[in-house]
């Protein structure tokens, strides 16, 4: 008996659709903007596990839904590495890295 | 119908049970004669100095960054390896166009002096 | 043995010249002194020429290659011309804007190439993981662009919150994609619309879940209400000759993606986003042009006028005909030439520390400088859509597009929002028109900004006089 005898397949969508509502709960409450970037990751992460499962119940002959998931975890590194570099740049200039603290543009 | 996963259950029980069994057996059973020495932390190692979180120099920071960015570039190597004695000729030309583009990355950012650590 | 696709280099060769052409000038740039990067940024206006000369050699190419995933057909490729001729008169506007702010460094030519180059490669996309893919290769270097001011803590701020916000509209995005996959087994826009009136059940659930969540997604880069708060900020904080290339640009990009999307991956489903379509159209002209009533800063009030402009940029598709399309290439070039112009003002009056763009700042500039005065007039009327200009012409089409579609009510919303936006525009003009109100500020006419605006101004009146060439391309 295989696992997907066991697990149907609303099961995974569920397990990836809760995990995607905790990373948007992450991106809206959270302050500090490390935390945020982690709620996006925690989004995207999700999609994987969409994607992979799809690939794994509906079409396991072909490939499309595992690369594309490798797509997915390379723009989220580069997306992240971006995002971390502007923290830090906006770190150096005014000592946090709050949201709320963020003023200057609003009007 | 999750039958397979009963065993995992069991392999779970059994080692949450052995874990708090030996330790509570130690403790209960074990001679505890404690001295300024065994107490140190890491008996015969040294006194350690300053805490043990330490900032790092941001400069890891940058480092640690590139090293993610062609660390996950590498996963598109995964799918090659597998199929690469089928892609043929063709299919290394792809994957040499891609690491080149890789490597021209990699000038970038060493002529920029991103890898220098002073 | 795993036949790989056959490629039909005509129909990347425009790519090819972009990419090639960043690739290089990157390695090139390390070698150019710090003082002269004006060269950089010279020679990725030679790349952004050759590659718009390719996409004028193959205009009439047809087809698609790698298997289906990107396609060129007369509207990509007249879309990919507006984006080039946004990057190029993006960078002309910049390169003397980058030295009086002391910001010139050789990657922002290199930035704008990377970025107009997902432009591109999002507006041939025909499937949805290319889509991914260059979106967020556009969206990276414009993040990066936005903040090309550092350590301005204003550009910072754009940057990071341009960053933020995209990055989560992209878990909107593939989330969407992933559904879509999931319902239809594929990504490629010909096999969903293929697969689409076999869906049953759950699976159909999926496929409208999965479209909806990639329209929030698209959304939120075309700025549309109610994804569109970030687009103020941004603009404001991000350096001007930036706030006008993705402004036009990547708008230009991600309407011609999400008109793909819509009538050639989803065009059975047409009853269920048409109305949606149509209502976020109405809400996006309402919020975009009431809030640029209310703006005293320049900068916002352009952006949120932009944001009124995707309102009508979504006629386009909302129309789902030839002629809605037409317009909607119409639309997207006279905006970009009115939107650039606009900014092309802004750039000649902006010296270095200048932080909030105060309209007091434009007021007696008719007294200064006419030249400018005229620029600036040509540009907001051709935005409220005022004959000659190529705003009239656009709007008029576009208007036409959806009255024939059947949706009378956003004909007179279009109407009655461009009587608003009219308003705010003409205060911008009195102010420049009547006395000085502030010290004169610093004027600058270097040149490569001087034709940049000129080309810009004449495009205006050359659509606007002529429309009759680009207006019937395909």
């Amino acid at each position: 008996m295989s696992m997907i005898d066991a697990v149907p397949l609303s099961w995974v969508l569920t397990l990836a659709a809760i995990l995607f509502c905790i990373g948007l709960f992450g991106v809206i409450v959270r302050r500090s903007l490390i935390g945020v970037l982690f709620g996006v990751e925690l989004m995207l992460n999700a999609v994987n596990i969409n994607l992979i499962a799809f690939w794994r119940y509906l079409e396991p002959n072909l490939v499309a839904g595992q690369v594309f998931a490798l797509f997915i975890i390379t723009i989220a590194a580069a997306e992240a590495a971006v995002g971390l570099a502007m923290v830090i740049a906006v770190y150096r200039t005014r000592r946090t890295i709050v949201a709320d603290d963020m003023r200057n543009l609003q009007g | 119908m999750l039958d397979p996963y009963v065993p995992i259950l069991v392999m779970l029980g059994v080692a949450i049970f052995v874990a708090i069994f030996v330790i509570t057996v130690s403790r209960v059973l074990g001679p505890q004669r404690p001295t300024r020495r065994k107490l140190m932390p890491y008996e015969s190692g040294m006194e350690p100095i300053g805490p043990a979180q330490r900032r790092f120099p941001v400069k890891f920071n940058l480092v640690a960054m590139l090293f993610i960015l062609f660390d996950i570039e590498v996963i598109f190597l995964f799918p090659y390896a597998l199929i690469y004695k089928d892609l043929g000729v063709p299919g290394l030309i792809a994957m040499g166009t891609f690491f080149i583009v890789l490597i021209i990355g990699m000038i970038y950012e060493w002529k920029r002096g991103a890898l220098t650590w002073d | 043995m795993i036949t790989l696709p056959v490629i039909d280099w005509t129909i990347v060769a425009q790519l090819l010249v972009v990419f090639g052409g960043a690739t290089v000038l990157l390695l090139l740039d390390l070698a150019i002194p710090a003082g002269r990067k004006q060269v950089t940024a010279y020679l990725a206006l030679l790349v952004v020429l050759g590659a718009a000369a390719v996409g004028v050699m193959h205009a009439g190419v047809s087809g698609a290659t790698f298997g289906g995933t990107l396609r060129l057909d007369p509207f990509r490729t007249a879309v990919g011309l507006v984006c080039l001729a946004a990057a190029a008169l993006s960078i002309l506007l910049a390169v003397t804007f980058l030295g009086r702010h002391q910001i010139e460094r050789g990657e922002f030519a290199v930035l704008v190439l990377f970025g107009v180059g997902g432009m591109l490669l999002l507006v041939q996309a025909a499937d949805l993981v290319v889509m991914f893919l260059s979106l967020a290769l556009l969206s990276i270097t414009l993040y990066v662009l936005a903040g090309f001011a550092l350590p301005e803590p204003r550009s910072e701020e754009a940057a990071l919150k341009y960053l933020l916000t995209g990055a989560f509209a992209t878990g909107f995005l593939v989330f969407g994609i992933a559904l879509i996959y999931g319902a239809t087994g594929s990504t490629t826009l010909a096999t969903i619309a293929a697969a689409g009136p076999g869906l049953t059940g759950e699976y159909r659930l999926y496929a409208a879940a999965g479209l909806l969540l990639l329209v929030v997604g698209l959304g939120y880069k075309a700025s549309l209400v109610p994804f569109h708060m970030w687009t103020p900020d941004v603009y404001d904080g991000a350096p001007t000759p930036v706030a006008a290339f993705m402004s036009v640009a990547s708008k230009a990009a991600v309407l011609a993606a999400l008109t793909h999307v819509l009538l050639v991956g989803f065009g059975e489903l047409r009853a269920l986003w048409a109305p949606i379509l149509a209502v976020v159209a109405a809400a996006t002209l309402l919020v975009g042009n009431i809030g640029a009533l209310v703006q005293q800063n320049v900068k916002r009030m352009l952006a949120y006028s932009s944001i009124g402009q995707a309102g009508f940029l979504l006629f386009g598709p909302i129309a789902a005909s030839d002629r809605g399309i037409d317009a909607l290439v119409f639309y997207l070039a006279g905006y970009t030439a009115a939107n650039l112009a606009a900014f092309a003002v802004l750039i000649a009056l902006e010296a270095r520390g200048e932080t909030e763009w105060s309209m007091a700042r434009l007021s007696g500039l008719w007294q200064r400088s006419p030249g400018l005065t005229l620029a600036l007039a040509l540009a907001l009327l051709s935005l409220a859509g005022v004959p000659p200009t190529a705003g009239f012409i656009a709007k008029f089409a576009m208007l036409d597009a959806v009255w024939q579609a059947g949706y009378p009510a956003l004909v007179v919303l279009g109407v009655v929002t461009s009587a608003i936006a009219a308003a705010y525009y003409l205060r911008v003009l009195l102010r420049a028109a009547g006395p000085a109100e502030t010290d004169a500020p610093p004027m600058f006419g270097d040149w490569p900004l001087r034709l940049g605006m000129a080309l810009a101004a004449l495009a205006i009146v050359v659509l606007g006089l002529a429309p009759g060439w680009l207006l019937s391309f395909s």
